[in-house]
């Protein structure tokens, strides 16, 4: 007795929590966790698992593991293959999980509950959580039967977005954790037709014998790998890694199925079809009691598909999707003024007080034109990402990007994407990364590719100081027409263009890559919801402490040396500026210069274009900090300002113009530079050839498009 | 002054490090550095259906 | 005796009951594990221009589909 009792309170238990895409799983696994998880970077679609601790009911911990959602453990998507991954695992003893924690969303119980029954059929302990009570008419569903019926411990009532029921939900795994119910695991619950059964026998011994699956796991695997190719792929893997396995046992699972796959027609029962039908009459029956009416039921109308009369209306959806966008990003120019002024003057502030405080001397000068000048610059930008993050999430989180994946799904399929592509391709907006990851939700190969190959011609947040620099210094700022400012059209010119030739590309691509397989486009339409404020902020909470550890440390490296290189060796003759010009910066700058100078820039934007390769924006805070090391004054100069007061001591002539701002700004539209960024796809693709792709097709797009801009601007007679 | 220098200087080899050391770590470890936490090893199947 | 038509040749509004599959079964296993089965009703509440996805109401929840897929599913119009 006393030996149980130590042990047990040592071990730290495992849970795993599963359930459709939409069901409330992650506002689950927060409210559970509390703050006890590490927040991954890039909220929005789940895409790769997360981990949390959670205190139960007694005080004991347990690591709670979030998945991505998926509607089956038979495969379709990539998110849904890591989830079956994961879950092949568990079945074979690796990270098997104590108890799984099964999410259902009670206003949409059948097809929920068909994950759920693949869960009960695992041999772990699952406690059901049923979410989203709110939006069920309260005695509609009744808990207590539905966990009769399935055969499991418990299924609570609950709603994480009204915030309740969660206290149940940990008695109840903590009822399963304490005293595991016992494994009834010999027949599973389904009406398989006897022949049909007798006709799996051959794959279920094979099961049976060499993985000692128990009787009804067996068979529910069995079904599985007839369904799809993706089932069956799953354990190529786990063959190979676990001890003590027949070697040609892969291949004797393939002809096996083959075998009876052929069978199976041969009886008139479509294979692909076989475990699906099976399931849904057994919940059908299931829930017949729970919920009568189905054509009452259907029927309904409810309030989101009011709302979706229009936004998904054939010429009125498309209207105010594009509509949005625009004032979208017309505000991130327009609203941030006041708060970046405010960064901008006390950024200044704080600079002047270091000048008054300290005595002259090289930290001083570091700390002022270096540091304060360098990242200062940066900082200023801060609230403009901030708002488009705000409006990119809240359209995220109302569940609106459903309906823009099927009101664009028809176009994106003509130039070789998905429907699917528009929120990994709208999440790159924000920033790449992010995006590249949640396109592991296209299904198919080929779309996911081209999808990624295209994602950083979305102009992300990091190109927006610089967007918003050059149009600020350059750009006057005009009415069109007396209403639209010239600035914000240019920025929004900026984002089409890299947009538009986005969409071009991946039509290209698309008849130079291979078609694999079909792509299916069944998409659920979650009800729109106001956005979970508390989610919204977390997610540009995240965002501003990204770039201000970014800021923080990468640019501030960055500056720091970037002052050192540019303020050595030390000219005398500091009055006419050119001391920049003669350090170590200065002719590394040269150096380059030659290559650009068709495009407009010089040796200044030059050395800009080798810093901004550890981020984007570091161009600002590059041109920040050579202005303010050449500057004689003793004061942080104002970069736009000196921008366009840079006169060339060589020609008398002003540095930089217009058609200077919209070359360099169609060059970082195009240009490959985020290094982080080509990282991720090296990850994801698994391979050093498409990253490399990338980089050369951007490289080029971005200095022909740079040329074209600049020298066809001066032969017009710009 | 001199003293304002030696900080300075530290300041300068400490960020040259720095700076070195994310150049270096996108190559040999890509996915390591902020982003990409806990990725499941499972994605670097990039399979074809 | 009501008339089988595809879901593709519904009109917006439109109720039916599912009776059977048409056509290439590759994807058919997803839709089947959507809730997509014989005897199941759906309502056709959109389609998106230019022969885009149309989305449907069926059991208790809404999904689009592609009209390809669409073509492929044969149903039961309700009065």
């Amino acid at each position: 007795m006393m030996n149980s009792n130590l042990q047990s309170h040592s071990k730290i238990f495992k849970i795993a929590l599963l359930g459709n895409p939409n069901s409330g799983k992650t506002a689950i696994f927060n409210l559970l966790t509390k703050l006890r998880h590490k927040v991954s970077n890039y909220p929005g679609v789940t895409v790769e698992q997360k981990m949390g601790i959670v205190k139960l009911n007694n005080g004991r911990l347990a690591e709670l593991l979030d998945l991505p959602g998926t509607y089956s453990l038979t495969p379709e998507s990539l998110d849904e293959k890591i989830v079956a991954e994961e879950v092949t695992k568990w079945v074979h003893g690796i990270h098997r999980p104590d108890a799984i924690i099964s999410v259902v969303d009670a206003s949409n119980l059948s097809r929920n509950l068909y994950l759920t029954t693949q869960l009960t059929d695992l041999g772990i302990p699952v406690v059901m959580a049923l979410n989203m009570m709110d939006l069920v008419k309260s005695g509609t569903v009744d808990h207590h039967q539905l966990s009769e019926k399935l055969g499991i411990h418990a299924a609570i009532p609950m709603s994480a977005k009204e915030k309740w029921g969660v206290n149940h939900l940990l008695d109840g795994l903590w009822k399963v954790l304490e005293s595991p119910p016992p494994d009834c695991s010999f027949m599973i619950p389904l009406n398989i037709p006897a022949i049909v059964s007798t006709t799996l026998e051959p794959l279920t011994s094979i099961f049976k014998e060499n993985f000692q699956y128990s009787p009804r796991l067996a068979v529910a695997q069995a079904l599985r790998v007839i369904t799809r190719n993706s089932a069956l792929e799953l354990y190529r893997k786990i063959i190979q890694t676990l001890p003590g396995l027949d070697d040609n046992l892969f291949e004797k699972l393939i002809d096996t199925r083959g075998e009876i796959i052929g069978q199976i027609e041969s009886l008139n029962y479509s294979h692909r079809i076989l475990e699906a039908t099976l399931r849904y009459a057994m919940i059908d029956d299931m829930v017949k009691s729970i919920q009568p009416d189905n054509e009452k039921i259907l029927k309904q109308v409810t309030r989101s598909e009011k709302a979706d009369r229009i936004l998904t209306h054939k010429w009125l959806g498309p209207a105010i999707f594009i509509s949005i966008m625009y004032i979208i990003f017309h505000s991130v120019f327009t609203l941030a003024t006041i708060p970046m002024d405010w960064i901008d003057e006390s950024i200044h502030k704080i600079g002047d007080i270091i000048l008054r405080t300290m005595g002259p001397g090289m930290l001083r000068d570091l700390l002022v034109d270096g540091v304060f000048g360098g990242v200062g610059a940066i900082l200023v930008f801060l609230p403009q990402i901030l708002i488009l993050v705000f409006f990119l999430s809240m359209l995220e989180d109302s569940g609106y990007m459903a309906r823009v994946a099927f009101l664009l799904d028809r176009f994106m399929t003509k130039v070789g994407l998905h429907g699917r592509s528009a929120l990994p391709l709208i999440s790159g907006y924000a920033c790449a990364i992010p995006g590249i990851m949640a396109s592991r939700t296209i299904d198919s190969w080929k779309e996911r590719l081209i999808t990624i190959l295209i994602l950083p011609l979305m102009s992300c947040s990091a190109r927006l100081p610089v967007y918003s620099l050059l149009i600020g210094a350059f750009i006057p700022a005009k009415l069109l027409f007396g209403f639209i400012s010239l600035q914000g059209f240019t920025l929004v010119t900026m984002y089409i263009l890299g947009t538009v030739v986005a969409f071009i590309l991946a039509w290209i691509f698309s008849k130079f890559i291979p078609i694999q397989g079909k792509s299916s486009f069944v998409m659920e339409m979650p009800p729109y919801r106001i956005p979970i404020m508390g989610s919204v902020f977390h997610q540009v909470f995240t965002r501003a402490k990204l770039f201000l550890k970014n800021a923080g440390q990468i640019i501030l490296a960055i500056s720091i040396v970037l002052w050192f290189i540019a303020s050595f060796p030390s000219s005398p003759n500091s009055v006419n500026g050119n001391h920049v010009e003669d350090s170590y910066a200065g002719k590394i700058g040269k150096i380059i210069e030659p290559v650009i100078k068709p495009l407009g820039f010089d040796w200044k934007i030059g050395i800009g274009l080798v810093t901004s390769f550890a981020a984007r924006e570091v161009m600002v805070s590059t041109l920040a900090t050579l202005y303010s090391v050449d500057n004689g004054e003793n004061s942080i100069v104002h970069l736009s300002s000196s921008l366009v007061k840079d006169i060339n001591i060589h020609t008398g002539k002003q540095r930089y113009d217009v058609l200077f701002a919209l070359s360099l700004m169609v060059f970082y539209v195009f240009a490959a530079q985020c290094m982080a960024t080509f990282a991720i796809v090296k990850v994801e693709t698994n391979s050093w050839k498409w990253p490399i792709f990338m980089i050369c097709y951007m490289s080029m797009l971005a200095y022909g498009a740079s040329f074209l801009v600049y020298q066809g601007g001066r032969l017009l007679g710009f | 002054m001199e003293f304002q220098e030696i900080i300075a200087l530290v300041f300068g080899i400490l960020a040259l490090l720095f700076v070195i050391k994310k150049l270096v770590l996108q190559f040999i470890r890509p996915g390591s550095d902020p982003k990409c936490e806990k990725c499941i090893e499972s994605h670097n199947r990039f399979s074809r259906k | 005796m009501s008339e089988k038509l595809t879901i593709a040749q519904l009109s917006p509004g439109d109720s039916a009951k599912i009776v059977g599959f048409s056509g290439p079964t590759e994807l058919q296993s997803r839709l089947v594990e959507m809730g997509f089965l014989p005897g199941v009703l759906i309502r056709l509440i959109n389609q998106s221009a230019f022969g885009g996805p149309f989305q449907l109401k069926i059991r208790d929840y809404y999904v689009s589909l592609r009209k390809i897929d669409t073509e492929n599913i044969i149903v039961e119009k309700l009065i």
